[in-house]
C-alpha cells in the first residue's frame, strides 16, 4: 500500500519536475507571463490610486479608455507571440520568399484591425453600463 | 540555362555552425531535381538561401540566370515554395488559404478564382475546398499548399521534403500530382528529401548532400552502378561451408547472412547468376532460391559517407542556429 503511494506521489512530482526543467531551459517565459500582473501592480494601480486626488467621481467613465488601452496592448502582445510562432511555422518562410509581401506593414495593420474589434465591445459594455462617452472629434484625437 | 545554380556557397550560422561549405549545384531547366542527404546536412539551409530566406555567408546564387543578391524579387516571382512545416493558417478553410496567398502574389482579381480553381481542381481538392483546414489530413494539407504554390504560375518549384510524415498512399499521390503537372506545364521541380526511394523513383537528377557539401551526383540508375554493389542471395540445400569454397575458386566473394542464405557481391548479377548455379549444382549443391538484390541509394549513401541517413544530433544544432537566425 505504502509502496503504491510512494509511486503514485512519485508519479505526480514528476509532473511538476518536467515544469520546472523547463523553465530552466528557458527562464525568459517566467519574465513574460509577469508583464501583466506587473503592469497592473506598478502602472495601472498608482494610476487608480490618484483618481480621488484628482477628484473623479465617474469612475466607469474614467476607466474605460484605459481598458480600451490596455486590451490593445495586450492584444499587440499577442500578436507579437504568434508572430514569433509563425516563425517557427512555415507561413513566414513562405511569405519571406513570396514576391510582394510586406510583412512587417501588413502584419501589423492585421493586429490593429483586430485589436478594434475587441475595444468596439470594451466601449460597448462601458456604454451599456452608462459611462460617458464623447462624440468630440476634437477631443477622440487629443485623447 | 540553367534554372537553379549554386557556386561556392557558404553558410555559417552565428553559432559558428557550418551548415553549407562549399556547395556547388546546377538544376537543368525542366529537370526534376531530388537533393537527397540526412536530416542536418544543409538540404533545408540550402533551399532558404535559394529561396532568398536567409543570406549566404560567401558564394553565388543565380535562379534563371538572375543572381538573387541583387534581382531577390524577380527571384521570387519566378518560383513557387514549400517549406518543410505547415504554411497554412488552420482556421481559414482551403478556398480562403488560396485566396490570401493568390492576393499576396499579386494575381489579378479577373483571374483568381480561374487559377485558384484549376490548381485546387489539379491536386485533388476540390471538394475540400470549403472545409477548415484543420479538418484536413496530413497528405490534403500538403496537396493544398503545393496547390497554393502552383498558382503564381512558378518556372520553378521548390520543395523541402514534401512527404515527410505521410502514409505511403499519400506520398504517391503527391508524386503522382507533381509528375503530372511537370509533364503538363515543363517547368522545373527541385525538391528536398531523405527518402531515398522517393529520389530514385522520381528524381531524373539527385545530389547527395553531407554534411554541407554535394558528395556525389547523377541520375539514379548511374549512382547506382557507379557506387552500388548489387548481390546474388542464395538459398542452398547442401555444405554452406562448401559451397563458399567454390565460389571463392570463381573468384566471388561470398558471406554467409544470419539466415544462413548466401550474398554475394557482384558486378554484374544477372550475368553471373547462371554461371553460379551451375557451379554449385555440378558439386551436388542444390540451389533452392536465387534472387538479385539490387543496390539501393541508401547503400550508395551509406558507401560514400560510412554512416546512415539519420543523424539526429547535428539536426537539432543546425535546427537551433536556424531558430537565432531569422
Amino acid at each position: 500500500m505504502n509502496y503504491k503511494k510512494t509511486k503514485t506521489f512519485m508519479s505526480i512530482l514528476a509532473m511538476v519536475e518536467m515544469e520546472l526543467r523547463r523553465v530552466w531551459h528557458d527562464p525568459v517565459e517566467i519574465i513574460t507571463r509577469a508583464v501583466q500582473p506587473v503592469l497592473w501592480v506598478t502602472v495601472f494601480s498608482v494610476v487608480m490610486a490618484h483618481r480621488v486626488n484628482l477628484g473623479v467621481q465617474d469612475y466607469t467613465s474614467f476607466i474605460a479608455p484605459g481598458v480600451v488601452f490596455q486590451s490593445a496592448t495586450f492584444i499587440a502582445l499577442a500578436y507579437g507571440i504568434m508572430m514569433v510562432f509563425e516563425r517557427e511555422s512555415g507561413v513566414l518562410k513562405r511569405l519571406l520568399s513570396s514576391p510582394r509581401a510586406n510583412i512587417v506593414i501588413g502584419r501589423t495593420l492585421a493586429g490593429s484591425v483586430r485589436a478594434s474589434t475587441q475595444y468596439i465591445i470594451v466601449l460597448a459594455s462601458a456604454a451599456l453600463v452608462s459611462a460617458k462617452l464623447t462624440d468630440n472629434p476634437l477631443l477622440l484625437i487629443a485623447g | 540555362m540553367p534554372a537553379i545554380e549554386v557556386r561556392d556557397l557558404v553558410k555559417v550560422y552565428s553559432g559558428g555552425v557550418v551548415a553549407l561549405n562549399g556547395v556547388n549545384l546546377t538544376v537543368e531547366e525542366g529537370a526534376f531535381h531530388a537533393i537527397l542527404g540526412p536530416n542536418g546536412a544543409g538540404k533545408t539551409t540550402l533551399i532558404r538561401i535559394i529561396t532568398t530566406q536567409i543570406k549566404p555567408t560567401k558564394g553565388t546564387i543565380k535562379v534563371f540566370s538572375f543572381d538573387i543578391s541583387s534581382y531577390g524579387n524577380r527571384v521570387r516571382e519566378l518560383i513557387g515554395y514549400v517549406p518543410q512545416e505547415m504554411s497554412l493558417w488552420t482556421d481559414l478553410t482551403g478556398y480562403e488559404n488560396a485566396t490570401i496567398y493568390a492576393k499576396i502574389y499579386g494575381i489579378e482579381s479577373s483571374r483568381r478564382a480561374n487559377v485558384i480553381d484549376e490548381a485546387l481542381e489539379f491536386m485533388g481538392l476540390r471538394d475540400a475546398a470549403k472545409r477548415l483546414v484543420k479538418t484536413y489530413s496530413g497528405g490534403m494539407i500538403r496537396r493544398l499548399e503545393i496547390a497554393i504554390a502552383l498558382i503564381s504560375r512558378p518556372r520553378l518549384i521548390i520543395l523541402d521534403e514534401p512527404t515527410i510524415g505521410l502514409d505511403p498512399r499519400a506520398r504517391m499521390l503527391i508524386w503522382e500530382r507533381l509528375l503530372a503537372y511537370k509533364k503538363e506545364y515543363g517547368i522545373t521541380i527541385f525538391f528536398a528529401t531523405h527518402y531515398m526511394d522517393e529520389a530514385d523513383k522520381y528524381a531524373d537528377m539527385v545530389s547527395l548532400i553531407n554534411r554541407g557539401k554535394i558528395i556525389a551526383e547523377g541520375r539514379p540508375l548511374e549512382l547506382r552502378k557507379a557506387y552500388g554493389v548489387d548481390k546474388i542471395v542464395l538459398r542452398i540445400d547442401g555444405d554452406v561451408e562448401k559451397a563458399k569454397e567454390i565460389l571463392s575458386g570463381l573468384d566471388f566473394n561470398a558471406r554467409t547472412d544470419n539466415n544462413g542464405e548466401i550474398s554475394i557481391v557482384v558486378k554484374e548479377p544477372s550475368a553471373a547468376l547462371p554461371k553460379v548455379i551451375e557451379n554449385l549444382n555440378s558439386s551436388d549443391i542444390t540451389v533452392l532460391e536465387a534472387r538479385i538484390v539490387e543496390a539501393s541509394l541508401d547503400d550508395v549513401f551509406i558507401k560514400l559517407t560510412g554512416e546512415g541517413i539519420f543523424e539526429e544530433e547535428e539536426m537539432e544544432r543546425i535546427r537551433e542556429s536556424c531558430r537565432q537566425e531569422v
